[in-house]
């Protein structure tokens, strides 16, 4: 139910969690998870909590989706029934095929896919607890498990949002302000060039407040990229 | 410096990854990729410099077979053809056996009274072509139809631990199992022997997969093997779960991992070896030399060592196998 | 892979074993894997349980929402039960809508929670003959290394122990704890080489001959059963897997009343 009298999100500052404008939830990393996928990831970002499985290189089915000289990557971003507090209806529906394809074609650009024709590489992404920005971190998630996998890839690419609450732009919306709040813009972003691979709207942003949250995420992402870097390392070095 | 003998701690480093900011002059080599005047790596592996190449020693990742390699692998056929056969090799890329390629002679059509769907073969990669066709023989001495035995799978970056520096580690299982085993480049190792010595085996070898970037490892294999004869240790709850695949890949995979390396002794890449030359992808193709500074005393050695001896299979005398024991022990001890 | 893909002679090596009362990670024919339970880890759920048994790991969330009940049980709460097994579980799971496989799944933990009357449906009436609670229990594959159907009810009847009913959320009451009574616990029996084995790794479970899963309740009394497989069961091997399905399912049980 949408309360139509204006919520106060942000104030002093401060808003409803006691984050600042630019911070970050809190995110716990843990890679290689599971046992069949060749790569997993497992992230939990506030209060999502996401597991991504990577498959492959592989051969491919259906046949006819093959490409004779590089491999596809396909994601498959799918909610689990409990993920939600209304419960969602097993089976894919539009949200997910398009969040799927999003993010499949920002991995595409990662992956060095000449070098292993008439393959593909497959990742599936588990939203196992939902509160706002799944898609990022299912991006962030995936390119964990594909890194995990030892997929050649030019770098790790990271998921991050930024929206506007009470007309101030902030980092990384939390459930309520993304429901109540103006504009949302996830993004995914090579934490080295800055370069975008992942990017959609909604909502309303002047130009400024749009250069404003692209600069926040930019920013983010550095320490998120660090975060992504110290949990591959970590799961290749402890016993 | 990377470049020293003896480094085990090697850097690991994930896809996009800098390289070479302290040593701009590096060329890029193996696992890694070049953008303007940085090397970077493509996939999490281990940081490695040698001459003027800066390679990525793999920590995952499928097994890939490459061209020129021949690696000796183990397959399971998956589909029989009237003329060749379609051997699944563990790889995105199945390995074709062409009737000409096999040991036998066989009529058109008549391919299933050999190898059917199923059956395991020992073989060896003949080709690779430029969109990864594969093609296997099994006409090469040594190389035939495995028809009793066990087959496991191992992570495909772990095999040159297995096998070991010259072979040095799987020949210690051999010796104290009594198995006989093939270590097969994509991953797969077959092994034949009395029922709970192929047990023994088997998991000596899951222990390597599993601890094989700690030190003290062959100490710990050793204790573990010498123990059959009074009371092999249960099964851990770990054991019992089965690793399939290794959860705990650590460093200290001094190996070129899935990309290169055989069974075989003399084509073993040492990458602590000083006179080791050009990127591990061996484009290089140089000849190895062994180590200098290792004092051979007797020519029964370095032929135990370098011999060309059937795929996979060695044998060592018992001094022969002290010495290799204590080579291990010096690698790979901190 | 093709799932069928398991080598001759790697068949031939578990027969092997078998016959030494062997299993290929050194378990008893008795044993199961170490097994763990957490209990609600995911808020969004009313309850909420994750098993790994082995490496079979998999999740089941229970959610409620107000219905209109059956027409002939007008003051009973509704059950429904569904699986999904993910092709990130397994390459051995396709995508694509429920095969044979998940549904089987589905129905037969349903069957177990059903017949038991492990949960007080008639607790869960709101207005008789129009509103009543109505229960999902999603079983969710995470990855799967044989023996989904144990893992999944145990899974199921640990989230259901430890649901709340959101009657807050939905402005018909206060919360309450769902009234669970029963704790029915799946055990499926192996048929491998001729003998017959408890809690199937992903080979063992490829290369059985026959499967017989028994849900029995807390007095080791029948609740459900399920035969699997295209071989043949005798009479006798039916009453050992009975022996064996009461002594894992109550050494389950322990170890669920331990947590």
């Amino acid at each position: 139910m949408i309360d139509m009298e204006e919520r106060i999100m942000i104030e002093n500052g401060t808003r409803l969690d006691g984050r600042r404008f630019d911070e970050v939830r809190p995110i716990k990393i843990e890679v290689g998870v599971l046992r069949n996928a060749v790569g997993s990831a497992y992230v939990e970002w506030g209060k999502n909590k996401v597991i991504a499985a990577a498959f492959g290189p592989r051969e491919v089915h259906p046949r006819h989706q093959q490409s004779p000289i590089k491999a596809i990557v396909r994601c498959n971003y799918n909610m689990a029934a409990f993920s939600v507090p209304d419960r969602k209806r097993p089976g894919p529906d539009r949200r997910s095929s398009e969040i799927s394809k999003v993010i499949s074609d920002a991995l595409t650009g990662q992956v060095f896919v000449e070098r292993f024709p008439r393959t593909a590489v497959d990742v599936f992404v588990e939203v196992l607890e939902a509160s706002a920005g799944t898609r990022c971190v299912a991006l962030t998630a995936s390119s964990l498990a594909l890194a995990d996998a030892g997929i050649p890839m030019r770098g790790l690419l990271v998921g991050c949002a930024a929206g506007k609450i009470n007309g101030e732009v902030v980092l990384d919306l939390g459930k309520e302000e993304d429901n109540y709040g103006e504009a949302d813009l996830p993004v995914g972003i090579e934490p080295m060039t800055g370069e975008i691979s992942l990017m959609q709207m909604d909502g309303h942003f002047t130009r400024e407040e749009f250069d404003k949250a692209l600069g926040l995420i930019t920013e983010a992402s550095k320490g998120i990229h660090e975060m992504m870097i110290e949990a591959l390392k970590r799961r290749y070095s402890e016993v | 410096m990377d470049t020293e003998t003896g480094t085990r701690k090697k850097e690991i480093v994930v896809p996009g990854t800098v390289l070479n900011r302290d040593q701009p002059d590096l060329k890029a080599g193996f696992g890694t990729f070049r953008e303007k005047d940085d090397v970077m790596a493509m996939i999490i592996g281990l940081k490695d410099v040698r001459s003027n190449y800066i390679n990525v020693i793999p920590l995952s990742g499928r097994y890939i077979p490459q061209f020129k390699k021949n690696d000796l692998v183990i397959g399971v056929v998956e589909d029989t053809n009237p003329s060749s056969w379609m051997v699944d090799i563990n790889s995105p890329y199945p390995g074709l056996l062409h009737v000409n390629d096999a040991p036998w002679r066989v009529n058109f059509g008549e391919t299933q009274k050999y190898l059917d769907v199923g059956d395991v073969v020992l073989a060896k990669v003949e080709s690779v072509n430029t969109i990864k066709k594969v093609m296997i023989t099994m006409k090469e001495r040594g190389l035939k139809k495995l028809d009793s035995g066990h087959v496991i799978e191992v992570v495909p970056t772990k095999v040159p631990r297995i096998i070991g520096k010259k072979g040095s580690m799987i020949a210690l299982i051999k010796r104290f199992t009594d198995v006989r085993i093939f270590v097969g480049q994509n991953g797969r190792i077959w092994l034949q022997g009395e029922l709970d010595r192929v047990e023994l085996a088997e998991r000596a070898i899951r222990m390597i997969e599993r601890y094989a970037h700690m030190p003290g490892l062959t100490d710990e294999m050793e204790r573990f093997l010498e123990a059959q004869g009074d009371h092999v240790p249960d099964f851990t709850d770990s054991e019992k779960r089965q690793y399939r695949g290794d959860p705990d890949r650590g460093p200290g995979d001094e190996r070129a991992g899935s990309m290169g390396g055989s069974g075989t002794g003399p084509r073993e890449e040492d990458i602590d070896s000083e006179l080791e030359e050009g990127p591990i992808d061996g484009r290089s193709g140089q000849a190895r030399s062994d180590e200098p500074g290792r004092k051979r005393q007797d020519g029964a050695r370095t032929d135990a060592a370098n011999r060309p001896a059937t795929p996979g299979e060695e044998e060592l005398n018992d001094d022969e196998i002290k010495e290799l024991i204590d080579d291990i022990v010096s690698e790979y001890d901190e | 892979m093709d799932r069928e893909l398991i080598p001759d002679i790697e068949r031939g090596y578990i027969s092997r074993l078998i016959r030494e009362r062997k299993r290929t990670d050194g378990r008893g024919f008795e044993e199961f894997r170490p097994l763990s339970v957490e209990i609600n880890p995911y808020g969004s759920a009313e309850g909420s349980a994750r098993v790994k048994l082995g490496n079979t790991d998999v999740i089941v969330g229970i959610k409620m929402i107000i219905g209109e009940p059956y027409s002939d049980r007008p003051a009973s709460g509704v059950l429904t039960t569904v699986a999904e097994l993910r092709p990130g579980a397994s390459e051995f799971f396709e995508q694509g809508p429920p095969k044979a496989e998940s549904i089987e799944l589905a129905r037969v933990v349903d069957r177990g929670i059903r017949e038991s009357g492990a949960i007080e449906l008639d607790k869960l009436c709101i207005v008789e003959g129009e509103k009543v609670w109505v229960l999902f229990i999603d079983i969710h594959a995470l990855d799967f290394d044989g023996n989904l159907i144990d893992a999944a009810g145990i899974a199921a009847i640990a989230a259901l122990k430890n649901a709340t009913v959101r009657a807050s959320d939905h402005e018909v009451g206060d919360d309450f704890p769902l009234p669970v009574v029963e704790s029915p616990i799946p055990v499926t029996v192996y048929k491998v080489g001729g003998e017959l084995l408890l809690d199937a790794n992903l080979v063992e479970e490829t290369v059985a001959e026959a499967r017989l899963t028994i849900t029995m309740d807390e007095k080791g009394d029948i609740r459900a059963m399920q035969k699997g497989g295209t071989a043949n069961l005798t009479v006798e091997e039916v009453q050992r897997a009975m022996d064996l399905a009461q002594k894992g399912s109550n050494n389950i049980r322990d170890l669920l009343a331990m947590d």
